[in-house]
């Protein structure tokens, strides 16, 4: 089949329609309303063309193509149809372009110039719109919309929550949000992008530069484990903004809320911008190269009896080279997983946790159990694959977890239950309301991070990779941070070493908090946030003899129990690569600067190997991992343990741990507007089959400890046995809806 | 034959009789030298000189902080900061302009949505440290204040 677009023959599918054969052979035609992944509506009437034998234009974006078809985009009939389109929408346009952000960029500017007129016949007065107040990254000009509605269906289509609509009609037309509220999906900041004026536009960014000024770089974000690909735009070596790159294999055009605003934080006025030590109970400012020294000689001191915990969102080339640094000093104990408290079989585990399938085929699958996340919240990109799953090919998808959230897709059926009821969620078989997929079906088992952060976490992955075995289900497990498949892969672990070769010797009874360390050292972690068990870990700091800090910021326990800290710089500051959760591994540059003397994680660690002798360079680490990932051996994700020890139930309420993405790694938690925006406090359930009441007193356990809370507030009441524990937050102290008080 | 006419020329001091002839004509006509700095030329309502930002008569600054004379400046003279003001407006936190590398062309005076940014009718001025010649917004206001009645009776002069 084909067509001939201004005299030219193409080839053409059918269904196309003529706007997609034009834009895929870089014909140009000017639109608003059509955007290659939001649904056709033909509302804006830019598009018009002339095809041969229609009394009047089409609209391109709307027209299937027909064989043979002779399509005209520039000539008479096909311009005076542009020039009269363009000159009614700009009738209600304000002429406030030097004061516009989209000025440079905007789709109108360069419309109005190819095909609009110098003149207008309109001479009445213009419309005005008051703005609306739609949360802290999205501002606001609604004079300027041209009612494409892209926005609209933008929440409708993609991002599932029906955020602005339309109201009014004709000249009334308003885009608004229909009950006063501010955007609450982590999605909404691609309104921004898809607004063809400067009705939308990012607040962070407001006013502070102009488009042409800007200066484009690619990078990968470093919030969640996808790894989404992103360009930053500096202006004066200072991020200015940020917006998605295009990738089909991760994020499509898209970008999550936390990405997008996410490097607020890098100018926080906590970031550590010299190498401290202390002195005299203060921390003083010094030199890299006494701070070199001094931290060598204590890991000469301490080797065997120390503790060192790697964030995963430090990049690949970080995390080989401090494993390489501490096991040539003989240190055992390095580990990622802060947040976790069930080690028992580790071993048993799969050499790289990862989410084995390719995004683009989340479409196919017939279905899909989600233990334990709340995607839409977690992971906005990947909610977008599962809703196009559940709309296109009607994929059955139910989600199990220990707290109550809401989802951007339809669930078939959510459960809330507590960590025992998960447990034995397919082995118990009193519980008849079971999921019972058909084996010849497609089906995927998809465990989050949460539940990584359960004391029986072992016991509920065993169980649910032999369902998915029993249902020839693929076994996918999400990464809680950015590089968490890079931290398994890099050998930051105490029981293997890089490419998942197991440690022989490894003591089965290892727990990352038990032990009473000598040294401590913490990369890029903050005690107070970043830990399962916040006050062991203080408890830690105080017990061990030296602590050293790799910190970008800093906290209240780097200021009282640091002796040595080394100012790192953020992500964006530094290069390295993620290993995303597909396994795939994405190189990211230096975009800015480091702040102050603060330096790249890569190269103090460099230095450090280097001066006990190691000749490594950047490009021969580089080359080391690429050998590493190629050498891997990856096999599935199927956890199987034998002997497996159930774990004792208790009368106590159990303390569970809720994962907030808005606060997963010290940058985030600097962005003031991202903690205005979404209501940090708002998806909890304390359960209880008692009868909880205002005022009641609980005791729950955790490991050893023994809390008294003291019930505030009662809303839900849901699985039972729970209390649920935010950590990564900022408001420690309130647990759950209750908004409880823990009296030790 | 040519050497007897310049040896002629030369005997009667006619050159120089022919060059006081002019020298004569001249003594009885008005004098076109004027005595700077005592005397001025007249000066071009057009005239492209030291800048100056521009007041409304309100007391509020016209820049709006489009950076459009930034782009436009063909010597890169011109660098500004904005800001979203507290009253939510697009506001400049700096504005510079080098007088050393500016060209005095006008293209800022002409990208100025705004006619903020103005070349005024100054040209008799010094800098007595090398930092001096970047002038900050304080002191292009201040021009501008001082120059703003000039400058309006200049455009009432341009228009068409």
């Amino acid at each position: 089949m084909h067509i001939y677009i201004n005299d030219i023959k193409f080839d053409v599918n059918e269904n196309d329609t003529i706007i997609q054969v034009a834009d895929r052979n870089d014909i140009h035609i000017p639109r608003f309303c059509y955007h290659k992944r939001l649904s056709i509506v033909a509302s804006c009437r830019m598009c018009l063309v002339d095809i041969e034998n229609m009394k009047y234009p089409q609209p391109a974006c709307s027209t299937i193509v027909k064989e043979g078809m002779r399509v005209n985009t520039n000539n008479r009939s096909a311009e005076e149809a542009q020039k009269n389109t363009m000159e009614f929408l700009l009738i209600n346009h304000p002429l406030d372009c030097p004061v516009c952000d989209q000025a440079g960029e905007c789709e109108l500017q360069d419309v109005s110039l190819e095909h609009g007129d110098y003149k207008s016949a309109y001479k009445e007065l213009k419309r005005t719109v008051i703005d609306k107040n739609i949360g802290e990254l999205v501002s606001t000009e609604m004079t300027r919309c041209i009612h494409c509605s892209r926005c609209v269906r933008f929440g409708e289509e993609v991002a599932g929550i029906k955020e602005l609509g339309m109201t009014g009609r004709g000249e009334d037309t308003k885009i608004e949000t229909f009950i006063n509220e501010g955007l609450s999906s982590q999605l909404s900041g691609n309104v921004i992008d898809l607004c063809p004026v400067g009705a939308l536009n990012n607040s962070l960014y407001k006013y502070s530069a102009r488009t042409w000024d800007l200066k484009q770089m690619s990078s990968i974000s470093s919030n969640d484990c996808l790894g989404s690909n992103i360009f930053y735009h500096t202006y004066n070596d200072e991020i200015k903004r940020c917006i998605p790159k295009e990738d089909e294999e991760i994020n499509l055009s898209w970008l999550s809320d936390n990405d997008r605003f996410g490097y607020e934080g890098i100018k926080s006025e906590e970031r550590i911008l010299h190498p401290l030590i202390r002195h005299n109970e203060n921390l003083e400012k010094t030199d890299f190269n006494s701070l070199s020294d001094k931290f060598i000689e204590y890991l000469e001191k301490y080797s065997s009896g120390s503790c060192a915990i790697m964030s995963a969102q430090s990049s690949c080339e970080e995390m080989f080279l401090f494993q390489d640094l501490l096991r040539n000093k003989n240190v055992r104990k390095i580990d990622h997983r802060s947040k976790e408290c069930d080690f028992r079989y580790q071993k048993n585990f799969p050499a790289i946790p990862s989410f084995d399938i390719k995004l683009a085929d989340i479409q196919s699958l017939d279905n899909i159990i989600i233990v334990g996340a709340n995607i839409s919240k977690e992971f906005p990109i990947l909610s977008i694959y599962f809703r196009d799953a559940s709309k296109n090919n009607s994929t059955n998808i139910f989600s199990l977890s220990t707290y109550e959230f809401e989802e951007n897709f339809p669930l078939e059926k959510s459960d809330t239950l507590n960590s025992q009821e998960l447990e034995n969620y397919f082995t118990d078989s009193n519980n008849k309301s079971n999921i019972n997929l058909d084996k010849s079906k497609k089906n995927l088992i998809l465990i989050g991070p949460a539940i990584s952060y359960l004391s029986n976490y072992s016991n509920i992955l065993n169980n649910f990779s032999e369902y998915a075995k029993s249902i020839n289900a693929n076994f996918a497990l999400l990464g809680d941070q950015a590089n968490t498949s890079g931290a398994w892969a890099m050998g930051i672990l105490p029981h293997r070493l890089p490419g998942g070769v197991s440690i022989d010797d490894h003591d089965d009874s290892y727990e990352l908090l038990s032990n009473k360390d000598d040294l401590l050292i913490l990369y890029n972690l903050e005690p107070e946030y970043d830990f399962s068990d916040d006050n062991r870990i203080v408890d830690k700091l105080k017990e061990s003899k030296v602590n050293i800090f790799f910190s970008s910021y800093m906290t209240e326990s780097i200021k009282k129990y640091a002796d040595i800290v080394f100012p790192l710089s953020t992500q964006v500051e530094s290069s390295g690569s993620y290993l995303n959760t597909n396994k795939k591994l994405q190189h990211y540059n230096k975009i800015i600067n480091p702040l102050g003397d603060s330096r790249e994680g890569a190269d103090i660690l460099l230095g450090l190997c280097n001066t006990i002798g190691k000749g490594y360079t950047h490009d021969s680490i580089r080359e080391k991992i690429k050998k590493i990932l190629a050498e891997i051996n990856i096999s599935n994700n199927y956890v199987q343990i034998k002997n497996l020890m159930k774990n004792n139930s208790s009368d106590y309420l159990e303390k569970m741990i809720i994962r907030n993405p808005n606060s997963s790694n010290p940058t985030l938690r600097r962005c003031n507007s991202i903690i205005k925006t979404h209501d940090n406090d708002d998806y909890f359930s304390l359960p209880s089959n008692k009868d909880v009441s205002s005022d009641d007193k609980f005791i729950f356990n955790e490991k050893n400890n023994k809390f008294k809370l003291t019930i505030k507030q009662k809303t839900h009441t849901k699985p039972i046995n729970a209390v649920l524990v935010k950590i990564g937050g900022t408001h420690k102290q309130k647990i759950g809806a209750y908004s409880t008080e823990i009296d030790l | 034959m040519n050497k007897i006419i310049k040896f002629i020329k030369s005997l009667f001091f006619l050159e120089i009789l022919k060059g006081l002839k002019i020298t004569g004509r001249k003594l009885s006509k008005k004098p076109i030298t004027i005595q700077y700095p005592e005397e001025k030329t007249p000066l071009s309502s057009r005239f492209r000189g030291l800048h100056a930002l521009r007041k409304y008569p309100n007391g509020e600054e016209r820049c709006i902080g489009c950076k459009l004379c930034e782009a436009v400046c063909p010597a890169l003279a011109i660098s500004m900061d904005t800001e979203v003001r507290s009253d939510n407006t697009r506001r400049t936190t700096k504005y510079e302009i080098d007088l050393f590398k500016c060209i005095y062309c006008g293209f800022c005076e002409e990208a100025c949505p705004v006619d903020a940014i103005v070349e005024t009718s100054i040209f008799e001025y010094h800098f007595e440290r090398r930092k001096d010649s970047v002038m900050n917004k304080i002191d292009l206001l201040k021009i501008g204040d001082m120059y703003e009645k000039e400058e309006l009776k200049d455009r009432e002069k341009n228009k068409l």
